[in-house]
């Protein structure tokens, strides 16, 4: 029993090994990156903590309440520019409503959550489109999921006539994004409540 | 407005996504209805929101769910309206861009106009796309509730079951959706054909109202309580010459007189504080190129009116008025004739002076031009008129800067000296207006002196005041006219008592023919050799009950002027004529006595003194041959045509003529040869001279040898001494007067006269060298 105890044991030792090396693993993203999961495109410029200046461009987004950073009073002005240089996302999705698969492109709402400077203490952001549709998330679902607010679709800009400027977009496998009613597009104003 | 319930949908008609795509579609349908209604009404209010972002959002929204639309159903029926639908929204795009790309948006109600009814057909069509697929979703509920097979059944019973329930819940939403949609729907139609209407009248009202105030000369502008200029008409542009666009926003004073502009701004917060319309008030603007116009404003307070919030001001360009005014000011305040100064301005400038200056300092002349009358007479008033203008420059070439110079009316003129250091400067003044203007006139082809009385007088302090100044200025004047005009005369205090004198005796001459008050003396005229009395000369005396007998140059001058020489002449050819034929009554055998009676210059110039002749010889029943009209040679030629002809008229009627006071007037030989005339009365100065010296002597000869050779009897005047009768003999003289003789008698004591000393063959003076006293008087 004493050889194949020791044996057994490093052979388990090893398979313990092994499989806490592959939990060590890398993210999928450098081989075959997997279009469908959120791939950072660009590391952006403009980061949490810094200065957001006054946009130059026509506002796509104005967010208010509970934000540390602004830019116009207690506002926080955006154009399509200022949300371009942060970091950008690009993921393939399913269109919900065109019932097609579309390449989007644009921020995580997680990571304009820290560029606006949101603190943990908030807890719901309330999104309002240009047709005054309304929808409300918690901010420990956006911190923790992957939803897009997009500022491309395939590769363009989006007018309003497709959905734009800005949507949201949900990655495949969001549970939040099963619900078409959340695909929120055409967003024009964000409250951090 | 109902629309806002819509609004309300917008998400709840997310909820209908669980049905499936059907209501998938549905929902899109819902939500593009919505979008339809709202951009019809955007479209709607665009000419009044101006809100071109808001409408081209909406558009991109309704394409947006369009686009939804197309990608959730396969349904040729859907694709066609959808394909039409887009057509419209299309339509509006480029309309909506139109807008955007032009400057003025001015046709914007012409744009809405078109786009409108693309508008309405999107809601219309949309709607009945949506009605219809409303009824397809039951339809599809329907027949999966008929399939064959058990296990298909009871799938589709379990999904209808959950269909049913989630349709009874959504139904009732569907059902309050679609009534309301419909209101929505019904509320908006109405209110779009009201609005309609209220905004082709109101479109029609502002074009009406903006034609007004485009076509109007008058200036409207919109100024705001503080005075910046909010809006100026068109017609800023040809009043003021500016572009309406280059005065807004700016301030309205810059363009004001600074004289006023105080006044200006005072009126503009006036108006600000009271309701309704103020005054007019007149100020000065520049235009554009730099002149001032005067203008005219009235202001509207219309700060409370919602549409205005100014105050509305209408401005005038009243500069024409305004010239018009200053020149009917200068009208009162000058002759229109000659340009000077009237009666009121001359007036107040002596006022004015007296009141400045010391009294010692001024002068006034007043300047009368002589026989004008005559020229307005003869040569018409354009004439007259050419002569005053002329009075008038000369006048002023006279006078220094601070001198005024006035037309007072008719020929009278008057100077104020401003600065006369005493009366002898005044003269000088006055003397050198006469020089000036005595130098000739040209009028009509002649050339005439101007002549003019003229009266200066200089103010006393303490005494006089402007009244005082200037009638002592008239009545030295006056004096001048008196003393035989064409000269001046300085005042001095007894002037007006002279003055007075004589228009005491102007007013007495008047009625001096029916007071009797005159009377004829004869003087008789004789034969020098023989002492034959031959004729008789009435000489007119006045018996003034206060001042005793004047003789005729006390009055007859006077008269002339006045134009009372007619009853006053008449008197004398009735009294003379009447007379001379008692004489020869009373005196049968001794041949009878011519009378010579003296005319005056102005009985020539009447045609009516024919007729007094001939009246006063057949009263008198004398006969014509002894009657002879005595006309002073200074009188006939003064107007050689006229005097020719009234002497033909007169030599007519078989009257003698005789020129008096011959030598001292200014007749050429021609002209005598003219006149009709039979004797010549040498003047007293040249019987005076004979025997004085040679030339006289031959002076006197001469003009005798003159009557011979021209056939006239030649008479001397004024025989005072034998030797003078004698000398005149022997120079070939035949007749003479003079006190040597006799002097005027009465009619009383000519008679006498006559009586003593008639004899055959006429009336023998007893001693020729000796001379007869006046038996009276």
């Amino acid at each position: 029993m004493g050889r194949s105890i020791r044996l057994v044991v490093v052979a388990l030792v090893a398979a313990l090994a092994v499989a806490a090396c592959g939990g060590k693993e890398e993210a999928p993203t450098q081989a075959a990156p997997d279009p469908s999961t959120p791939q950072v495109v660009d590391g952006g410029t403009l980061a949490a903590g810094e200065k957001v200046s006054a946009p130059k461009g026509d506002v796509v987004l104005t967010v208010t309440g509970d934000i540390g950073t602004a830019n116009k009073g207690k506002k926080l002005e955006l154009d399509l520019a200022s949300l371009e240089k942060m970091r950008q996302v690009r993921v393939e999705a399913a269109e919900p409503f065109l019932k097609r698969r579309v390449v989007f492109e644009g921020v995580l709402l997680s990571d304009l959550l820290a560029v606006a400077g949101v603190p943990d203490s908030a807890s719901k952001v309330s999104l309002t489109a240009l047709d005054d549709y309304k929808v409300d998330f918690k901010v420990a679902d956006v911190r923790s999921s992957q939803m897009l607010l997009a500022t491309k679709a395939d590769g363009k800009h989006m007018p309003v006539d497709r959905s734009g400027p800005i949507r949201i977009v949900f990655p495949d496998g969001s549970s939040l994004g099963r619900n078409p009613d959340l695909w929120i597009w055409s967003v024009a104003s964000m409250k951090v409540i | 407005m109902e629309v806002l319930i819509l609004q309300a949908y917008a998400n709840v008609n997310r909820t209908t996504a669980i049905f499936g795509e059907q209501s998938f579609l549905n929902s899109t349908l819902v939500n593009a209805q919505r979008e339809a209604l709202l951009l019809e009404d955007q479209i709607e209010e665009l000419p009044r929101t101006g809100d071109l972002k808001g409408a081209g959002i909406r558009r991109g929204l309704l394409a947006n769910q369009l686009s939804q639309a197309e990608g959730q159903s396969s349904d040729p029926q859907v694709a066609q309206t959808l394909a039409q639908a887009r057509v419209d929204l299309t339509l509006i795009q480029r309309h909506l861009a139109r807008i955007e790309a032009e400057p003025d948006r001015v046709s914007v109600p012409d744009e809405v106009t078109i786009m409108q009814p693309a508008a309405h057909r999107l809601a219309v069509s949309i709607k009945q796309l949506f009605d219809a697929k409303e009824q397809g979703l039951f339809g599809a509920v329907n027949g999966a509730l008929n399939a064959r097979r058990s296990s298909e059944r009871l799938l589709v019973g379990l999904s209808a079951m959950v269909l049913v329930v989630g349709l009874a819940l959504s139904l009732s939403l569907r059902q309050r959706v679609r009534k309301d949609f419909a209101r929505a729907y019904a509320a908006l139609t109405a209110e779009v054909d009201e609005r309609k209407a209220a905004e082709q009248a109101l479109r029609a009202s502002e074009e009406r109202f903006r034609s007004l105030v485009q076509n109007s000369s008058d200036v409207i502008s919109i100024v705001d309580a503080d005075g910046a200029v909010r809006y100026h008409s068109e017609s800023v542009r040809r009043v003021l010459g500016y572009d309406p666009g280059e005065l807004v926003d700016g301030d309205p004073l810059t363009l004001v007189h600074p004289d006023d502009r105080e006044r200006v701004s005072r009126f503009v917060a006036e108006a600000a504080l009271r309701p309704g319309v103020t005054a007019a008030e007149t100020w000065r603007v520049r235009h554009r190129d730099g002149t001032w116009l005067h203008s005219e404003t009235v202001a509207a307070n219309l700060l409370e009116d919602a549409n205005v919030r100014g105050l509305v001001l209408n401005t005038r360009d009243v500069s024409d008025r305004k010239e018009l005014e200053a020149q009917l000011v200068h009208q009162a305040f000058h002759d229109g004739l000659t340009g000077l100064a009237n009666r009121t301005l001359f007036t107040e400038r002596v006022e004015h002076a007296l009141a400045r200056s010391d009294p010692a300092d001024l002068g006034v002349l007043f300047i009368d031009l002589d026989d004008f009358k005559h020229v307005n007479d003869s040569l018409g008033h354009a004439a007259g008129d050419q002569l005053l203008v002329a009075a008038a420059r000369r006048l002023q070439g006279c006078l220094r800067p601070s001198d005024t110079a006035a037309r007072l009316g008719g020929d009278e003129f008057a100077v104020l000296l401003e600065r006369v250091t005493d009366a002898d400067a005044a003269a000088g003044v006055a003397a050198r207006i006469l020089d000036t203007l005595h130098q000739p006139f040209g009028l009509n082809g002649r050339t005439i002196p101007i002549k003019a009385s003229l009266g200066a007088a200089v103010g006393r302090p303490g005494v006089d005041d402007a009244d005082e100044l200037l009638r002592n200025a008239d009545v030295a004047m006056y004096a001048a006219k008196a003393g035989g005009k064409d000269r001046y005369e300085l005042f001095h205090p007894d002037m007006h008592e002279d003055m007075l004198q004589r228009l005491e005796l102007e007013a007495e001459l008047r009625h001096v023919a029916d007071r009797d008050q005159l009377v004829l003396h004869y003087q008789p005229i004789v034969e020098l050799v023989t002492g034959r009395i031959t004729r008789v000369e009435a000489l007119v005396r006045w018996d003034h009950p206060a001042k005793g007998l004047l003789g005729p140059a006390a009055f007859i001058p006077l008269a002339e002027e006045q134009g009372l020489i007619g009853p006053i002449g008449r008197w004398v050819l009735l009294q003379a004529c009447l007379q001379a034929r008692r004489w020869q009554d009373q005196f049968p055998d001794a041949p009878p006595l011519s009378v010579h009676v003296n005319l005056s210059g102005r009985q020539l110039e009447e045609q009516r003194l024919v007729g007094e002749v001939v009246q006063a010889l057949e009263t008198a029943r004398l006969a014509p041959r002894l009657l002879t009209l005595e006309i002073t040679e200074s009188v006939l030629v003064s107007d050689i045509e006229a005097m020719s002809a009234r002497l033909r008229e007169l030599k007519g009627l078989g009257v003698h003529l005789a020129i008096d006071d011959f030598g001292t007037g200014y007749s050429s030989l021609s002209y005598l040869r003219r006149f009709p005339i039979d004797m010549l009365k040498i003047d007293k100065a040249f019987v005076d001279g004979i025997g004085r010296g040679r030339e006289d002597t031959a002076l006197a000869h001469a003009i005798i040898k003159l009557s011979h050779t021209l056939q006239l009897h030649a008479v001397a005047e004024g025989i005072e001494e034998a030797e003078q009768a004698a000398s005149l003999v022997t120079l070939g003289c035949r007749d003479g007067q003079g006190f040597h003789f006799a002097r005027p008698l009465t009619a009383a004591a000519m008679t006498e006269l006559l009586g003593k000393t008639v004899a055959d063959g006429g009336f023998y003076l007893p001693n020729a060298a000796a001379p007869v006293e006046s038996l009276s008087g």
